[in-house]
C-alpha cells in the first residue's frame, strides 16, 4: 500500500462506518420518538390554530425551537452512548481491536455519526420557521443563532454520549448524566429560580426569558444567542477531542481540545456580558419614545403605528378597531384616533430592575411631539383572544371617554359591549376573561403597566347586553350615547335605557368603581 | 523454514506473576497448523500474540514478514489477518449480512458495491446465504460461529487465526467446516487451536502441542502419532503401569505407556502420541 493509500483508506473507512452508524442512530427508537415529538408539537400548534402558529413572532419562535429539540438532544445522547458501548456490551471489542481500523477511528466514526442527527434537527427547525414565516401573519425576524442552538444542542448531546461511552463503560452513566443535566437546567431556567433572571442562566443548555411581558421586537431582545452558540460548539469540540483520546494522533486532538476549551470559555464569558449602551438606549427609546422607531400607516381614518417587523400586524388590528367604531354614532367618533404599539423594555433582564411601571409622562410628551395624542395601546402579541380583547376594550374606552377617569358605571358596560361586538376573537377573549374573574374584569392592554378595570356590575350589564339582539342595543346606544357614556350615569340607569334588568347589588364591602 | 508466515522466537508472555508462554519458538507457513493442548496450556495466549491482540513480554514475533510490535507493522499485519476469538461477540440486533458488512468496513473495505460482493461471497462460503437477513440473535450457536468465521474470512486474509472454531458445531457442521478449512489451507496460512484431535488428524499439515506454556511437540500429525510408537498396547485387564488406558468396544483395554514385555503392541494414533506427551514425565511429571 502506498503512503497516500495508507492515509486515505482508513479515512474512507471511517466515513463509511460513520454512515452506517448515522443510519442506525437516525433509526434509533429514542431518536425517532424525540424527532416525532418535536414535529408533533409544531403540527399540534398549527392544527389547533394556536396564536404562536397563527400569528407567530419569529424572534420568539426561533428560540422556541430549542425547547422542542431538547428531547432530541437527550435522545441523541442516549443513543450515541449506546452505539459507542455496543462493542463492549456485545463482547466484540476483542475482535474489533485486531482489525485494520484503529479504535480511535471507530470513535471518530461515532462522533461523525451524530452530525446527520444534528442536520435533521436543523432541517426540522428550519422547516418549522419557514412554515411560520411563510404563513403571512408572521412578525419580527428570526435570529439564525437562536435557530442553530437547537441543532447545536443535539450535536453536543450526541458527542457527549460518545465521550461518556469511551470514558465510562457502563450503560447507566448516560441516563445518570442526563438526570444531572436536567436538574442543573431546571435550576437555571425555572422562572421561580433566582438564577433564572441572572446571566448565569446562559450556562445551561437553553436560556429562558423570565419575564411576563409581551415579546420585544427582535432589535431590542439583546439575547447573546451567538455567544451561546459558540459556548455550545466549544463544548462540542471539547467533547469530540476528549473522546478521541490519547490513541488518536496527538496534534489534532490537542488542537481540538484547546480550541474547544477556548470557544467554550470565550462563549461562556462573553454571553454573560450585560447589554451594551446602544441596546439599552434603543430599549429606552422603544419604551418611552416609540414614535422614533415606529412606522405609521393610515387606514379607515385611523393611524396605526408599529415597530419594525410588526407593520404587517396593522392589517390584523384594523378589523378589531373598526369593529368597535362601527357601533359608534358617526358624529361621536373621534376626529383622530391612533393605535400605537407599546413595549416595556425596561425591567427586562439586562436592562435594570423588575418593576413594571408605565412611563406615562414620557408617552404623553412623545405622542404630543408625534401629533398622536392619547393613542390606543396595543402589544406585540396577537391571536390569543386576550390580545384582541385588550385592544377592543382599549379602543372602546378611548371612544367613550368624555373626560379623565377610568370606565365606570354605565360607560364600563358600554365598553364591554362594544368590545365584545368588535370581532369574534375579541368576544371570545372577553368571555374567557369574564368567566375566569369573580369581581369585575381587569384588562391590561399591551402589558405595559396600564390597565382597564371593569367593575362587577358593569360586567353584569355588559353580559346582559351581549344576550340582547345587536340591533336593539345598537339603536339604544345611538339614541342615548351621551348619557350612556357620561361618567356619572349608573348601571341602573343604563339598564333602564337598554331595557334590560338592573344588575344585582354588590355584596357588602365592595364599592364598585 | 524460510517461507514461514509466522515465526516466534523465545516468546514469553507473563500475566502478572503467571507465565502463560515460556520461551515459545515455532514457525509455520501455508496450510493448516493445529494447536493442541489442555486447558491453560497457553493456546489462546499464543493465538492472541499471533493475532496482534497481545504483545509478548519478551521474545521476537514475525508475522507475514512484519514486526507487529511496531505500529506500522501491526497495522499491516491486521490488514492481512482474520481472527476468530475463543468466544466471539456479536451484535444480536444486526442481521448476519449487517454484521459482516460492519466488520468489512472495519477491515477497510470502503467501496460499498465491492464490500457487499465480498460479504455475499463470505456468506456463501460459510453457508449462511439463506439466513443473511436474519438477526443474529435468532441464529443457532453453530450458525453464529460460522458468522464469526465469515467475519474472519472477509478480505481474503493471508493469515487466519482461529481459537477453537469447531467448538459448538454438530458433527455434520464440523465435517463441512473441515472441508471448508481444508480448502482454505491450500492457499492460506491457518492457525487453529482445538481440543479435537480428529480435527488435527484430518486437517492439519502441522501440529503443535503446548503444555504449561511450552512447546511439547512441533511436527506433522504422523510425527505426533509416532511419539507413541511402541508405547501402545492392548490387554484384557487394565494394567497398573499404563499412563492412560481405556476400555475399547471389543471389551479389552487400549493402553498408553511403557508396555510390559510380550505385550500386544498396537499402531499408535495421534491421540496416543498427544496423551503420551501430556502424561509422560517430560510433561509436568504427573501421571495420567
Amino acid at each position: 500500500m502506498t503512503r497516500t493509500a495508507r492515509a486515505v483508506v482508513p479515512a474512507r473507512a471511517t466515513v463509511s462506518l460513520a454512515r452506517i452508524e448515522a443510519g442506525r442512530l437516525l433509526r434509533h427508537p429514542l431518536v425517532v420518538l424525540a424527532a416525532a415529538f418535536a414535529v408533533a408539537v409544531w403540527v399540534g400548534e398549527y392544527v389547533s390554530g394556536a396564536a404562536v402558529s397563527e400569528y407567530p413572532i419569529l424572534s420568539v419562535a426561533d428560540r422556541g425551537t430549542q425547547y422542542a429539540l431538547l428531547p432530541l438532544a437527550a435522545a441523541t445522547l442516549l443513543a450515541g452512548n449506546a452505539a459507542t458501548l455496543r462493542a463492549h456490551r456485545h463482547g466484540t471489542t476483542a475482535q474489533y481491536d485486531v482489525l485494520a481500523l484503529a479504535p480511535w477511528r471507530r470513535t471518530a466514526a461515532h462522533l461523525w455519526s451524530v452530525v446527520p442527527v444534528s442536520v435533521l434537527a436543523a432541517a426540522l427547525a428550519g422547516l418549522h420557521l419557514a412554515q411560520l414565516g411563510l404563513s403571512g401573519a408572521a412578525a419580527s425576524r428570526a435570529d439564525w443563532a437562536e435557530v442553530a442552538t437547537g441543532p447545536a444542542l443535539v450535536l453536543l448531546g450526541g458527542l457527549a454520549g460518545v465521550l461518556l461511552g469511551t470514558v465510562v463503560r457502563s450503560a447507566v452513566a448516560a441516563p445518570l448524566s442526563l438526570v444531572l443535566l436536567a436538574v442543573v437546567t431546571f435550576v437555571l431556567v425555572t422562572p421561580s429560580s433566582r438564577l433564572s433572571v441572572r446571566p448565569v442562566r446562559w450556562w445551561g443548555p437553553v436560556a429562558l426569558e423570565a419575564t411576563s411581558g409581551q415579546p420585544l421586537p427582535a432589535a431590542l431582545q439583546g439575547r447573546p444567542a451567538g455567544w451561546h452558540l459558540v459556548y455550545l460548539l466549544g463544548f462540542s469540540v471539547l467533547a469530540a477531542g476528549l473522546a478521541l483520546g490519547r490513541r488518536a494522533p496527538r496534534m489534532p486532538v490537542a488542537v481540538g481540545v484547546a480550541v474547544g476549551v477556548l470557544l467554550a470559555g470565550l462563549g461562556g464569558v462573553l454571553q454573560l456580558r450585560p447589554p451594551g449602551a446602544g441596546l439599552i438606549e434603543a430599549r429606552i427609546t422603544a419604551t418611552e419614545r416609540p414614535s422614533e422607531q415606529q412606522t405609521c400607516t393610515a387606514a379607515g381614518g385611523v393611524r396605526y403605528c408599529a415597530f419594525p417587523g410588526f407593520t404587517g400586524r396593522t392589517a390584523d388590528w384594523r378589523p378589531v378597531v373598526e369593529g368597535v367604531l362601527r357601533w359608534v354614532p358617526v358624529d361621536r367618533r373621534p376626529a383622530e384616533l391612533t393605535v400605537r404599539q407599546r413595549v416595556l423594555a425596561e425591567g427586562r433582564p439586562g436592562a435594570g430592575g423588575g418593576a413594571v411601571v408605565a412611563p406615562v409622562e414620557a408617552w404623553r410628551i412623545d405622542d404630543a411631539r408625534a401629533g398622536t395624542p392619547d393613542p390606543v395601546p396595543v402589544g406585540t402579541d396577537w391571536g390569543t383572544g386576550r390580545a384582541e380583547a385588550d385592544l377592543a376594550v382599549a379602543v372602546a374606552d378611548r371612544v367613550t371617554r368624555a373626560g379623565p377617569g377610568r370606565p365606570c358605571g354605565s360607560r364600563a358596560g358600554v365598553v364591554l359591549w362594544l368590545a365584545s361586538r368588535s370581532a369574534p376573537r375579541a368576544d371570545e377573549g372577553l368571555r374567557t376573561a369574564v368567566a375566569s374573574s369573580t369581581n369585575g374584569v381587569l384588562l391590561t392592554p399591551a402589558d405595559v403597566g396600564i390597565s382597564v378595570f371593569l367593575e362587577p356590575r358593569a360586567v353584569q350589564l355588559g353580559s346582559s347586553l351581549q344576550d340582547r339582539p345587536e340591533r336593539e342595543v345598537a339603536a339604544a346606544l345611538a339614541r342615548h350615547w351621551v348619557e350612556l357614556t357620561a361618567p356619572g350615569t349608573t348601571v341602573e340607569r343604563a339598564a333602564h335605557l337598554f331595557g334590560v334588568p338592573a344588575p344585582a347589588p354588590l355584596d357588602a364591602g365592595f364599592t364598585g368603581c | 523454514m524460510t517461507d514461514s508466515t509466522v515465526r516466534l522466537t523465545d516468546v514469553i508472555v507473563d500475566y502478572g506473576r503467571h507465565r502463560a508462554l515460556d520461551g515459545v519458538s515455532l514457525a509455520f507457513g501455508t496450510g493448516v497448523t493445529g494447536l493442541l493442548g489442555p486447558n491453560g496450556a497457553g493456546k489462546t495466549t499464543l493465538l492472541r500474540v499471533v493475532a496482534t491482540a497481545l504483545e509478548p513480554s519478551a521474545g521476537a514475533v514475525d508475522v507475514l514478514g512484519l514486526d507487529p510490535r511496531a505500529p506500522a507493522g501491526r497495522l499491516s499485519v491486521r490488514r492481512r489477518l482474520g481472527y476468530v476469538p475463543q468466544e466471539p461477540g456479536f451484535h444480536p440486533g444486526f442481521t448476519a449480512f449487517q454484521f459482516l458488512d460492519y466488520v468489512a468496513i472495519l477491515k477497510e473495505l470502503t467501496d460499498r458495491r465491492r464490500r457487499h460482493q465480498e460479504v455475499r461471497r463470505v456468506l456463501d462460503a460459510v453457508d449462511l446465504m439463506d439466513v443473511r437477513g436474519k438477526r443474529i440473535k435468532s441464529l443457532s450457536g453453530g450458525m453464529r460461529r460460522r458468522v464469526a468465521v465469515g467475519a474472519a474470512l472477509l478480505g481474503d486474509p493471508d493469515l487466519l487465526v482461529m481459537d477453537e472454531p469447531t467448538a459448538g458445531l454438530d458433527p455434520e457442521q464440523r465435517l463441512r467446516f473441515r472441508e471448508f478449512l481444508g480448502e482454505l489451507g491450500e492457499r492460506h496460512t491457518v492457525l487453529l487451536s482445538t481440543h479435537q484431535t480428529e480435527d488435527v488428524m484430518s486437517l492439519c499439515r502441522r501440529v503443535v502441542v503446548l503444555h504449561g506454556g511450552r512447546v511439547r511437540f512441533e511436527g506433522d500429525p504422523a510425527g505426533l502419532a509416532a511419539v507413541a510408537a511402541g508405547n501402545v498396547w492392548s490387554s484384557p485387564e487394565k494394567p497398573p503401569a499404563a499412563l492412560v488406558s481405556w476400555r475399547t468396544g471389543s471389551g479389552g483395554f487400549r493402553n498408553v505407556g511403557r508396555p510390559p514385555d510380550g505385550a500386544a503392541v498396537l499402531e499408535p494414533s495421534l491421540e496416543d502420541g498427544y496423551m503420551l506427551l501430556l502424561g509422560g514425565p517430560d510433561a509436568d511429571g504427573r501421571s495420567r
